[in-house]
């Protein structure tokens, strides 16, 4: 009646020119917990996606209960009985916690039963309690926290005749108490026969739960072991894997003088008392988790994002509080998304470069082609931007050539500090280097960089210092010899003495 | 610990003062007490039974944009179905005085169906935003009039006396015309209250990724909602017939999509989708009857009326914010309060 077994075979996987899976293959046996554990991008999430219908593979088969599976629609997958609870939950926020729960139950067509609401929340308040949550099943969605939210995206999966269920990073925003009683219903529901896929950053609750754990890195599978043979230690070391190479970049140029002095920042539900310093000439990398908050500090910083509290200096003592401040103090941002943030898609390349530099190229208002041409020109061959010419458009561009798109058009400027998120996502190799050197170069010249990486080799050698964040806080600052992989996952998951595993 | 069971406020009126509509309602009595209280004549219960003919075609087609604009999208096509369906039934009737009403009614339904399952394969198969969609359906269906009709009217000793009946009369003292608005808001409200289907509209337009990682059949209920509205606006043709009982090629309906959203809008529903009631717009429907008869009743110049309406959007929509934003503090309020208590 259940799966007897899910088998993936050599699963690939491209967002656009980056491979993010690569021949994949993972089994699931019947009625166990299966936990998979990786680095950020290592594409834990990604296979949990394919395997649950929301995207499809580029190469490879799925076999459920052994049919093929391959080519099944996101609804033929969700109706079978396969559910995912991702780290955002999918709810509605309109509807009631008991309507939310309801929407996706399936009434026969072939049966004149009617939808009972009564049975339906008499169930589902029984779930909720099971759950320990203690909202009505009546209160809207909007007004619950995410914590609660998950809470409700479980029970509604729990609530269908489950045949698979997915649950990829589950604890991230529960407390203690709500964990245990998360893993409590976990393990009921395995006992029933639902095999169940664990995602989890937190590795002490994954030897807790699971029966096997599979360890991706890079989008490859390196081992499956069983939890009971294995450890924490081999785990990270397996999650690492690589040697651990020499810093390639000297710091000796350091200067002392302050550039950018965060104090006690506050956003609410994303950031919480963070405070650092960043000198001159100073790479400043930020490690941690996705959702750890690292991209809402750096948008908090440039004043994109609400702040209740703290303040941000530059090296004259201003304060900055609008992106226009920011930008005035020679603060600069080049976002994650490049896509939507970082770059005009349908302009051109020189179109782009020349966006933030129309003070020097324009008059009274007027735009200069002559003089655009001949600056845009000048980026392009500063920054080796390669394109066939400077008018093809954005979209047109590799990830590694739109991401020094996005750099050229700051950098052209005085910019004091460079703020920059995931340089070197979706970015060849090629390219990586050279936007590695670029931002050496800058940082040789004076200016500060504070970097956000997933890329733990990035961190490692481009970084001076490393601050590793956690819920929107800052755990631990590494220097020197000390910025080494298994620290920062070390803090990044909060493993370290003295350090909590909940939010309160 | 044991969770208090309330019981569902989807099924009782268990506090009027927490409904959404409520602000609304209290907006349509004050206005309905001040204009009664400047000129008494307009309480006169001949007075009371036109203020709620002349909001019942906007019931009828108000219940279906409730639900198109619930689901994120709009129909800006409605008054050209409306008048599609019109004209079609008209040219029957004309040549046939004696088809039977019953059957009139039937091919208005099919003919605004139509019309609404163009719209919702043009929007949900055809990826064209609705608005885009029903501004071009919109000049479409009208054109389809001047071709169907040859650019001829209707003219009212064309249409059947059982028809014109339809507005005045019926085997109980309402009015046909009425009798269909209610049907058209309760059976919407019943949809969207009491049925998993109704949830799965909310829930398109409440979180549209979500609804599809969750598996709900995005497109088939796009579809379902527009055809929904569509058969209205048909419907709404034949009262349209029997109320004015001429049917101008270029009149007929021309406009209404304005007073239809304003209605809904005016009636709470989120114009992004999610949430609304046919209640709500059922009141909207009122408010803009009340304000244009009552603006006439109490002697102001009929230049300030659409004016008027405009303002009335405005105050509306604001107030609706403020109690939304009242309303989720209460709810996180509570919530509070029950983890502390615990």
């Amino acid at each position: 009646m259940s799966l007897d077994s899910l088998v993936c075979t050599d699963i690939s996987k491209w967002y656009g020119e980056a491979q993010v899976l690569n021949n994949v293959n993972f089994t699931l046996a019947a009625n166990e917990i299966h936990a998979i554990v990786g680095e950020n991008g290592a594409g834990k999430s990604t296979l949990v996606k394919i395997i649950s219908g929301l995207v499809s593979a580029d190469l490879g088969k799925i076999q459920a209960n052994g049919t093929d599976r391959t080519h099944a629609s996101i609804r033929e997958i969700q109706n079978s009985g396969v559910a995912l609870i991702h780290q955002e939950p999918r709810l509605f926020p309109d509807l009631s916690v008991l309507e939310n729960v309801c929407v996706d139950y399936q009434v026969k067509t072939t049966s004149r039963e009617r939808f009972n609401w009564k049975k339906a929340e008499a169930e589902t308040v029984a779930l909720l309690e099971e759950l320990g949550c203690s909202f009505s099943p009546n209160s809207p969605v909007r007004a619950l926290s995410v914590a609660d939210q998950q809470m409700v995206d479980m029970v509604s999966a729990l609530r269908k005749k489950l045949k698979l269920l997915i649950v990829d990073e589950p604890t991230a925003s529960l407390t203690p108490s709500e964990v245990d009683r998360l893993f409590t219903t976990l393990r009921k529901l395995n006992k029933n026969g639902v095999p169940i896929i664990f995602i989890g950053h937190r590795l002490e609750e994954v030897l807790e739960i699971s029966d096997r754990v599979t360890v991706l890195k890079d989008g490859e599978v390196v081992a499956t072991k069983k939890t009971k043979d294995t450890s924490e230690d081999e785990l990270i070391r397996l999650m690492v894997g690589r040697n651990i190479e020499q810093r390639t970049w000297s710091h000796e140029n350091l200067k002392t003088q302050t550039q950018l002095a965060v104090n006690g920042l506050v956003s609410p539900g994303f950031i919480s008392d963070v405070s650092f310093e960043v000198k001159a000439g100073e790479i400043l990398g930020i490690g941690g988790l996705v959702g750890a908050g690292r991209s809402e500090l750096l948008e908090t910083i440039f004043g994109l994002r609400h702040r209740s509290a703290g303040d941000v200096t530059d090296s004259q003592g201003k304060h900055i509080k609008t992106a226009q401040q920011a930008i005035q103090a020679g603060i600069a941002l080049v976002p994650e998304d490049r896509a939507h943030n970082g770059l005009a898609l349908n302009r051109s390349v020189s179109e782009n470069l020349i966006v933030n530099n129309l003070g020097l190229t324009s008059k009274w208002g007027t735009r200069n082609f002559k003089k655009e041409q001949l600056l845009s020109q000048g980026l392009i061959e500063k920054f080796r931007i390669k394109i066939s010419q400077a008018t093809q458009f954005g979209r047109e561009l590799s990830g590694g050539n739109q991401q020094k798109v996005s750099l050229a058009k700051w950098l052209n400027q005085e910019i004091k500090i460079l703020l920059i998120d995931e340089p070197s996502r979706g970015v060849d190799v090629g390219s990586k280097a050279e936007i590695h050197q670029l931002l050496n170069e800058s940082a040789s010249t004076g200016m500060s960089v504070v970097m956000v990486s997933s890329d733990m080799r990035e961190l490692i050698e481009l970084s001076h210092r490393v601050l590793v964040m956690r819920n929107g806080r800052i755990m631990g600052e590494l220097r020197g010899k000390d910025i080494n992989e298994e620290a920062i996952l070390r803090l990044a998951s909060g493993l370290t003495a003295g350090s909590t595993g909940g939010k309160k | 610990m044991k969770l208090a069971l309330r019981s569902n406020p989807n099924h009782a009126i268990t506090n009027i003062f927490k409904k959404r509509e409520f602000g609304i309602f209290i907006f349509v009595l004050v206005l309905f007490l001040t204009f009664g209280a400047l000129q008494p004549r307009f309480f006169r219960s001949d007075n009371l039974w036109a203020i709620l003919s002349s909001v019942g075609i906007l019931m009828i087609v108000g219940a279906g944009q409730t639900l198109v604009i619930v689901t994120r999208n709009i129909d800006l096509s409605v008054g050209s179905t409306l008048g599609l369906s019109a004209m079609a039934v008209g040219m029957i009737a004309r040549s046939h005085p004696t088809f039977p009403t019953i059957g009139l009614l039937l091919i208005s339904l099919v003919v605004g169906g139509f019309c609404g399952l163009i719209n919702g394969l043009l929007v949900s198969y055809g990826k064209i935003p609705s608005i885009i969609a029903t501004l071009g359906t919109l000049a479409v269906f009208r054109g389809a009039i001047f071709v169907l009709s040859n650019n001829v009217q209707i003219d009212p000793n064309d249409v059947p006396k059982k028809i014109i009946d339809l507005g005045v009369t019926s085997p109980i003292w309402v009015p046909w015309l009425l009798i269909f608005a209610f049907l058209a808001i309760s059976g919407v409200s019943l949809l969207s209250r009491r049925t998993l289907a109704g949830k799965r509209i909310y829930a398109i337009g409440s979180n549209p990724e979500g609804a599809i990682s969750r598996g709900l059949a995005f497109n088939r209920i796009t579809i379902t909602v527009f055809v929904i509205l569509g058969a209205l606006a048909g419907l709404g043709g034949v009262m349209y017939m029997a109320r004015y009982a001429t049917i101008n090629p270029a009149d007929v309906g021309r406009g209404l999509e304005f007073d239809v959203i304003s209605a809904v809008v005016i009636g709470g529903t989120n114009i992004f989708g999610g949430s609304g009631s046919a209640l709500g717009t059922a009141l909207g429907c009122l408010l803009i009857g009340i304000l244009s008869n009552g603006l006439t009743v109490v002697g102001v110049s009929p230049f300030y009326k659409t004016c008027a309406t405009g303002i009335l959007i405005l105050a509306a929509v604001t107030l609706d914010n403020l109690v939304r934003k009242k309303q989720d503090q209460n709810f996180l309020q509570e919530i509070r309060k029950q983890r502390v208590s615990k």
